[in-house]
């Protein structure tokens, strides 16, 4: 099997196979990732929280602790109150002393994993080891705990914020807690509720959750949050807070209403500056979070200018970075581009199941029932021409003399090889030929090459009279010669008087026993294959051929060079009146007639018009 | 060896069969033995691939494919002529006859199809080329033989007339002469190719 | 050994002539292969057509030899098989996959062999479905009758066909054409030949009905080999029958 050196593994939806470092399925698009491994992979349990630290998971405890060993070296070289004191190493290069000296620094240096693993060492060692399952069971149930928390601290996020009396929603009130004002006293804060400092603490440590970091000093970047008041700015707000934009339209709609001034401030943000924002596509400049509110709330004091004018150049400085961040007008479709062709990945393409409309063209279809419609008219009404061809074609007064001097003592050998479709044009031509033959008591031997003349040769007979007297002469009957080429060649190298070695060979003819082969065959190839691979090996074997009209020119070379002896084609049968009895001359006439003014009609027409442009195909070398 | 042994039997079966047919008297007998097997594997091919015909088709009208009536069409016309040929036999005069009728007038239809279709061909030949030398002298080449097949000049009966025609009804071997010289170099190039073993159709 | 006449002789020289040729233009070929220009016209468009149907998302049908006679193992139907080869190699990863189809029990099979084999040499044997190569019939008229519905499938970009392809070929081109598809025909059957040309100026005439493309070294360097080749014995035919007719006006020659 053409597969045996490839592992495959088979895609649980579609049951296909797949190869095994498949991520996806090739057939349905069906993840694979659940089947995907590497050899001598860990299996890990399945996570319901992903976004879980790695600290919590108890497997990688041995390689962790290698590297917690390793940090612990270090940090045993630090003091106890954390600062730095790098022990004086004179072999240790300064990057490493500049490491250690970070790493005293910093507290988290060694990262949380490390602190997780202490952690979970500490209980490990506290714990009784031996009992394994009642730690797993304890970190499972961490494991739920935290996942729980996360998930309300999700829903938490999402759930719309509650507002207080005066409207004021929830986070804008956390925001002015987190940042009061100097000079901003209670009473002109009266929508604050009051904050201590602990009780910030805990609100952050609440909302960040596993993010959370102590800090020191106080987050300077919300400041330039702070809008100006005689500016309008826009913010780009994620797509993940649309359930905002209700109570934010709301409010935005009662306090300030979107004057066609903000729009067009906004659409020459846009256009001016080729910027556009993110998310254009489903929020309106109205429903962007704008600090109009907040603005009411600042008392215009000389102090508030100086401060303004300090916030306007942050705020400067910040756009020049949202602009950075933000996708040129002509990337924008690029984007969206790209989005689709990630979604369409694994689909089945655009182009399936759109049909292309065939070109309906009314000239064929009016020449060809010209044609017929004329040919029916000819057949009806043009008496049946049986006179004379006037100037007959060497090969066919060849064939004549040739078919007048086989003796009755001679054998022939008649090979069919034709259609159906050829069948009416070849048994005209055939017929006189056969009929002459029996006439003359020349027997012969009937081969075909093709299954078809099986169920030919009747109608073949039938037209030369001979079906009826051909009784128990069996031999006229032909046989089927299988293997085309090969059985021609087989047959010409198939020595006499040796026994038949198969039941292929059992039917064969010897050549040996015929003087004259007539092909009678409607393709150049049978003839070809005849003349390369039997005319070489049998020498006294003459050909004939009676050929269709249409392959009766890649015949006239073989003639030509006197590998056929002579041939019939077309109408040019026998130069007697016979076979121009079987053919209707004067339809035939009236046909190439017919053909010869359609074609100079084309010719006086296509010169008017000229020549149709059309798509070619590009060729490059 | 994977790749090495398909091109080392076709190699030496090519060989084979040249000295089996320069030295027929001994080695005839075993040219003969090989042109049998590769008759008897062709014929085992076709049974292989008309069941994989068969099963697809059979799959088709399973799935309801678009188009799925013209497989219905073939699978049974396939089984009816398999299943009374088997019974009635192939030498049956009337199941050769009822094969007959079927095949007789749908090939004759498509031939009748190809020469209108070869005639609307040839009359749109200048929309679509153009005027240039190969136009020209099929247009030429094209009414000169039309008027010469009427049998109107022929019917003249004037010897140097005639004589003119023989040559001009003889100018086409001249191409075809051309062609086939054409064809005989490049059959003998394929050959040459696949005996040096530089191209190998048979192997990916 | 068959007795060998004059024009034996020729014909064995002639092909004595041609082997050492076909061998010396072989291994220059080789030798220099990266720095050939050479090329077939009527193969040229084969790469043109493959871009478009990558780019479109579309299949190529690839219609071998109709089995005319019977005939199996010839030596078009070797080449169209190449030609086969190439497409299935430049359209791993195309939305529709090509497909072969062809008139013979043999052929067919050899096809899918070569289909498979590709796809497992890319390391993509899942992407290998088995009808990527399908027996339209036996016989020109039967393989006509198979090939024309598949010619009409709404995803199909082009047809190329090589082979033993008879003059009914033509209805399935005729098709082909006026669905807007790109055709590329190339038979080395004469009749085929005169009727593609008529119908399509880049089909192949004469010697190229046996060429195909290849970027593999080396099916290109014997490509450039069979083109240098048929250029040096072209040459020397035309002389040769230029030489004869001169001697036969001279009288030499009866």
């Amino acid at each position: 099997m053409m597969t045996d050196d490839l592992s495959m593994q088979t895609c649980p939806k579609c049951g296909k196979e797949n190869l095994t470092h498949m991520t996806r399925c090739v057939h349905c698009g069906n993840e694979l990732e659940d089947l995907f491994s590497f050899d001598g992979q860990i299996e890990l349990p399945d996570d319901e929280n992903k976004d879980e630290p790695i600290s919590n998971l108890p497997l990688f405890l041995e390689e962790m602790s290698n590297q917690t060993n390793l940090i612990d070296e270090d940090d045993s070289e630090s003091d106890e109150d954390g600062e730095a004191s790098p022990k004086s190493d004179p072999n240790a290069p300064d990057w490493l002393a500049r490491v250690r000296e970070r790493v005293r620094a910093e507290e988290d240096a060694s990262g949380e994993l490390t602190k997780g693993l202490k952690v979970i060492e500490e209980k490990l060692e506290d714990d009784n080891k031996e009992d394994s399952e009642k730690q797993y069971q304890a970190w499972l149930d961490e494991v739920r705990k935290d996942a729980e928390a996360e998930e309300e601290k999700r829903a938490r996020r999402l759930r719309p914020s509650p507002v207080d009396d005066q409207g004021v929603p929830e986070w804008l009130r956390r925001i002015r807690a987190l940042h009061p004002k100097e000079g901003e006293t209670d009473e002109d804060n009266e929508n604050f509720d009051e904050w201590t400092e602990e009780e910030l603490e805990a609100l952050r440590r609440q909302e960040l959750g596993d993010d959370y970091v102590e800090e020191s000093e106080p987050i300077e970047e919300l400041e330039e949050d702070e809008p100006e008041s005689d500016e309008k700015i826009v913010h780009n707000i994620p797509e993940d807070d649309e359930d905002l934009l209700p109570d934010r339209e709301e409010k935005q709609n009662e306090a300030t209403p979107p004057t066609d001034a903000t729009e067009a401030e906004q659409e020459a943000l846009s256009d001016d500056s080729q910027f556009v924002l993110l998310s254009e596509t489903k929020l309106k400049a109205e429903e962007v979070f704008n600090t109009d509110a907040l603005d009411g709330l600042l008392e215009n004091t000389d102090d508030a200018k100086d401060e303004k004018a300090e916030r306007k150049a942050r705020a400067k400085e910040k756009e020049a970075i949202i602009q950075d961040l933000l996708i040129l007008r002509g990337q924008h479709e690029k984007v969206a581009l790209l989005k689709t062709l990630i979604s369409d990945e694994s689909r089945p393409p655009r182009t399936a199941g759109k049909t292309a409309e065939p070109k309906m063209t009314w000239t064929r279809l009016i020449i060809g029932l010209a044609v017929i419609g004329l040919l029916l008219l000819a057949i009806l009404f043009l008496p049946s021409g049986t006179a004379k061809n006037p100037l007959p074609s060497m090969p066919q007064l060849r064939f004549a003399r040739y078919l007048d001097g086989i003796t009755p003592d001679k054998q022939v050998l008649l090979v069919m090889s034709y259609y159906s479709a050829s069948a009416p044009e070849l048994e005209a031509l055939a017929t006189p030929v056969l009929k002459q033959l029996d006439e003359k008591g020349i027997d012969w031997q009937a081969i075909t090459l093709r299954m078809d003349g099986l169920w030919l040769a009747e109608s073949l007979y039938k037209k030369a009279g001979l079906y009826d007297k051909m009784g128990l002469n069996t031999a006229r009957f032909p046989v089927f010669l299988a293997g085309g080429q090969f059985a021609m060649l087989d047959m010409s190298i198939n020595q006499k008087d040796k026994p038949a070695q198969s039941l292929l060979q059992e039917n064969l003819p010897q050549l040996e026993d015929f003087d004259y082969v007539l092909l009678l065959t409607d393709s150049s190839l049978t003839v070809r294959g005849w003349l390369e691979q039997v005319a070489p090996n049998q020498d006294s074997l003459y050909t004939l051929a009676i050929v269709s009209q249409k392959e009766a020119v890649a015949i006239q070379p073989y003639f030509y060079s006197g590998q056929i002896l002579a041939y019939l084609s077309g109408n040019q049968g026998l130069p007697d009146t016979e076979t121009q009895a079987v053919l209707n001359q004067n339809v035939y006439k009236a046909g190439m007639a017919i053909i010869l003014v359609l074609f100079v009609i084309a010719v006086f027409y296509n010169a008017k018009h000229g020549r149709l442009e059309r798509p070619e195909i590009e060729v490059s070398k | 060896m994977k790749k090495i042994a398909p091109v080392i039997v076709a190699i030496v079966s090519a060989l084979f069969v040249m000295a089996g047919i320069f030295f027929r008297e001994s080695l005839g007998g075993w040219l003969s033995v090989a042109l049998n097997w590769a008759i008897v594997l062709s014929g085992v091919a076709l049974l292989l691939i008309l069941a994989r015909f068969l099963l697809t088709h059979i799959g088709y009208i399973a799935r309801g494919r678009r188009g799925f009536i013209y497989s219905l069409v073939g699978v049974l016309a396939f089984l009816v002529t398999l299943i009374a040929g088997s019974i009635m036999g192939i030498d049956n005069p009337v199941y050769l006859k009822w094969i007959s009728g079927i095949m007789r007038p749908l090939e004759t239809a498509l031939l009748g199809l190809i020469a209108l279709v070869l005639a609307t061909f040839s009359l749109k030949l200048f929309r679509e080329r153009g005027w240039n030398a190969l136009t020209l002298s099929f247009t030429v080449s094209a009414v000169l033989f039309l008027i010469l097949g009427l049998g109107v000049l022929q019917a003249i009966h004037f010897g140097p007339l005639n004589q003119l025609i023989r040559v001009v009804e003889g100018l086409p071997m001249i191409g075809a002469r051309g062609l086939l010289i054409g064809v005989a170099l490049g059959g003998l190039m394929m050959a040459m190719r696949v005996l040096i073993g530089a191209e190998r159709p048979y192997d990916d | 050994m068959p007795e060998l006449s004059l024009n034996d002789w020729l014909a064995y020289g002639l092909l004595l002539f041609l082997f050492v040729a076909f061998g010396i233009a072989y291994l220059v070929s080789w030798i220099k292969r990266k720095q050939s220009t050479l090329s077939s016209e009527s193969k040229n468009p084969i790469d043109a057509i493959l871009h478009h149907s990558a780019e479109r998302g579309e299949g190529v049908l690839i219609a071998l030899s109709d089995g005319d006679s019977g005939q199996i193992g010839s030596l078009t139907a070797l080449a169209g098989l190449q030609t086969a080869g190439h497409v299935f190699r430049h359209s791993l990863n195309n939305d529709t996959a090509p497909k072969a189809m062809a008139g013979d029990g043999a052929l067919s099979l050899l096809s899918q062999q070569l289909c498979a084999g590709t796809y497992h040499n890319a390391v993509m044997p899942e992407l290998f479905r088995l009808e990527s190569s399908a027996l339209a019939g036996l016989g020109s008229f039967a393989y006509l009758a198979g090939l024309m519905p598949e010619i009409s499938r709404p995803n199909l970009n082009a047809l190329v066909m090589q082979g033993e392809l008879n003059s009914e070929l033509l209805l399935a081109m005729d098709l082909g054409v006026s669905q807007g598809k790109d055709t590329l025909i190339s038979s080395s059957s004469l009749s085929g030949q005169v009727i593609s040309y008529l119908a399509n100026p880049h089909s192949a005439l004469g010697a190229e009905a046996f060429l195909n493309k290849s970027t593999r070294p080396r099916e290109k360097a014997a490509h450039d080999a069979s083109l240098i080749t048929l250029k040096v014995m072209g040459a020397l035919i035309v002389a040769g029958l230029i030489v004869a007719v001169l001697l036969h006006f001279l009288g030499v020659l009866p």
